[in-house]
């Protein structure tokens, strides 16, 4: 028992990375139906920038939020100067974008920061431990469960509670009802990239101390997290929190019981059997509308 | 915020209009509607109605073509719909824009998200009692209304904003006979809280019957224009529009002949 729940403090905290990362997928698909494949390694980039600062002395936190800033910018900048030009584009050619935008931004990583692996100093270890009855706990998967809650409270006090985000659900919804009722929907649009971008940036920060900082560090999480999105429900920003510690949990309790090998090959069974049952995912409801 | 409360609502002067800068739809439209006016524009399908209102808007990108489109005093060709919005116009499109899977309070809400004085609390409660259905369905998602009340919610939150003009877009279609009325009643009242009118319809009886002015759209131009009396009263309006029986007679083709002239 106690080993099982090993198993599932670790999933937690592999899962807040995934909720975070499917996070910022989904707000952006909710908003204009594109997917993002560049939504990793944007993240990478932000984590890289925080990496440079901190070789220069520069304080953790202000580090961290230089890097989720610079990740921000960069997702405002892309929609504003290459997809807003782009809009009359069909759906698959925005995505087919977002990849080219992924390509051009690994190469950049690539030709800054080499293809050597990087230690992240950060300031909580992995190896100072809790003990919880038994469980034991890094400090660092408290930090990660920890800070991914809190940015996903944040996120849903945005959404739910203030003016903002009530704009953004009706910019998402329609944006020319939106547009006519006076909401700047191409701020919205602006707003919403830098956010998810941001969240992204959030999660390569957390995860590049534990499995180290190269420019390909954020393509399995980002697999990850858009998988726990279908998972959850591509339109849904509870379902993509839910299929991100769904899918970071199974992950962890059967690369424990059974196979470490095949713990990625067990995530996408679950989502095949998850979507045979309910294809609009768990907390989904696109396929019914459409229907 | 210039323009002053002596400029027309709106005035749109020669307006062309050309769908991906091919397809003409509007070919030299002009027309006025004055501060606490209701102005109605008939004509029918594809005669460039609905295109008119989303070209004052600025829906169209880089339309109109030719021509100028005044709202409250300012020239506003070019313009995102944000700005024009934003200058005190209100558009309620065909099918509503209500945004289904917001709540019914959030929608009304939204209406003010222009607004940045402390009266919005107090007006949003007076437009509950205006509209008491709203109110028992506030926590509701606005998709699971029924048409007629999705047009009450578009109007009301449409008045949320304090529209200097409001742009109506065919607020009867698709509505039963009682609810037409219903609509067409609020409709008639808005004018008297300062808001001007601009009313698209097909159903002529009561935009004749609502407005104090009107024009006919055909094929892009406005055929006709006159007070809502003199309209209701030619019988070209009454044929085509009113739907007025005429004996048949075999002088039919000559009689359509002469309705296309327009006199």
């Amino acid at each position: 028992m106690i080993q099982f729940g090993q198993y599932v403090v670790g999933g937690l905290a592999t899962g807040s990375l995934y909720a975070l990362v499917a996070l910022g997928i989904v707000l952006l698909y909710r908003s204009s139906r594109v997917l993002n494949f560049a939504h990793g390694d944007i993240a990478t980039l932000a984590t890289f920038v925080a990496f440079t600062l901190l070789g220069r002395a520069v304080p953790f936190a202000a580090a961290v939020a230089a890097g989720l800033l610079a990740a921000a910018a960069l997702g405002a900048a892309f929609f504003f100067f290459v997809l807003r030009p782009a809009r009359e584009a069909s759906l698959l050619g925005k995505i087919v974008i977002t990849l080219g935008l992924a390509l051009v931004l690994s190469g950049v990583m690539l030709v800054t920061w080499g293809a050597d692996t990087q230690v992240f100093p950060f300031p909580l270890s992995d190896t100072r431990v809790y003990r919880l009855g038994g469980v034991v706990v890094s400090e660092m998967s408290v930090g990660t469960i920890g800070a991914g809650m809190a940015l996903m409270g944040l996120m849903y006090g945005l959404v739910q509670r203030t003016t903002l985000g009530l704009a953004m659900r009706a910019v998402a919804q329609d944006a020319t009802a939106a547009q006519a009722l006076g909401i700047p929907a191409r701020r919205i649009y602006a707003l919403t990239w830098g956010l998810a971008s941001a969240l992204g940036g959030a999660a390569g920060v957390l995860l590049a101390p534990v499995v180290y900082l190269d420019p390909y560090m954020m393509l399995d999480p980002f697999l990850k997290g858009f998988a726990a999105a279908v998972l959850g429900g591509i339109d849904s920003l509870p379902g993509a929190v839910v299929g991100g510690f769904i899918l970071g949990i199974a992950e962890n309790v059967f690369a424990g019981y059974v196979s470490f090998k095949f713990k990625t090959t067990l995530a996408f069974a679950i989502i095949v059997l998850v979507l045979t049952v309910r294809p609009e995912g768990l907390l989904g409801r696109e396929y019914r509308r459409r229907v | 915020m210039s323009g002053g409360d002596g400029a027309l609502p709106l005035r749109v002067a020669n307006v062309e209009t050309a769908y991906y800068g091919r397809l003409t739809v509007l070919r030299g439209v002009s027309l006025e509607v004055g501060a606490g006016r209701i102005v109605a524009l008939l004509g029918s399908n594809g005669a460039g109605k609905s295109t008119l209102l989303r070209t004052i808007m600025g829906f169209i990108p880089d339309q109109p073509e030719k021509g100028t489109v005044e709202v409250l005093g300012r020239r506003v060709n070019g313009w995102d719909p944000e700005d024009v919005a934003a200058l005190g116009v209100a558009y309620i499109p065909e099918g509503r824009g209500i945004f289904p899977e917001l709540t019914v309070e959030e929608n009304l809400r939204l209406g003010a998200y222009a607004r940045r004085d402390v009266g919005v609390r107090a007006d949003l409660a007076a437009m509950e009692d205006r509209f008491p259905v709203l109110r028992e369905r506030r926590r509701q998602l606005a998709g699971t209304l029924s048409g007629g009340e999705q047009q009450m919610l578009a109007l009301a939150r449409a008045l949320l904003g304090r529209p200097r003009l409001l742009l109506l877009d065919e607020p009867s279609l698709g509505l039963a006979p009682r609810l037409v009325a219903d609509v067409f009643r609020i409709i008639r009242d808005i004018p008297s809280t300062g808001t001007a009118i601009l009313l698209v319809e097909q159903n002529a009886r009561q935009a004749l019957a609502a407005a104090d002015y009107g024009y006919v759209l055909e094929s892009g131009r406005i055929v006709l224009e006159g007070t809502s009396a003199r309209l209701q009263a030619d019988p070209n309006v009454q044929e085509l529009y009113l739907g007025a029986v005429q004996d048949p007679s075999v002088k039919g083709f000559r009689r359509y002949k002469i309705r296309r002239r327009w006199e």
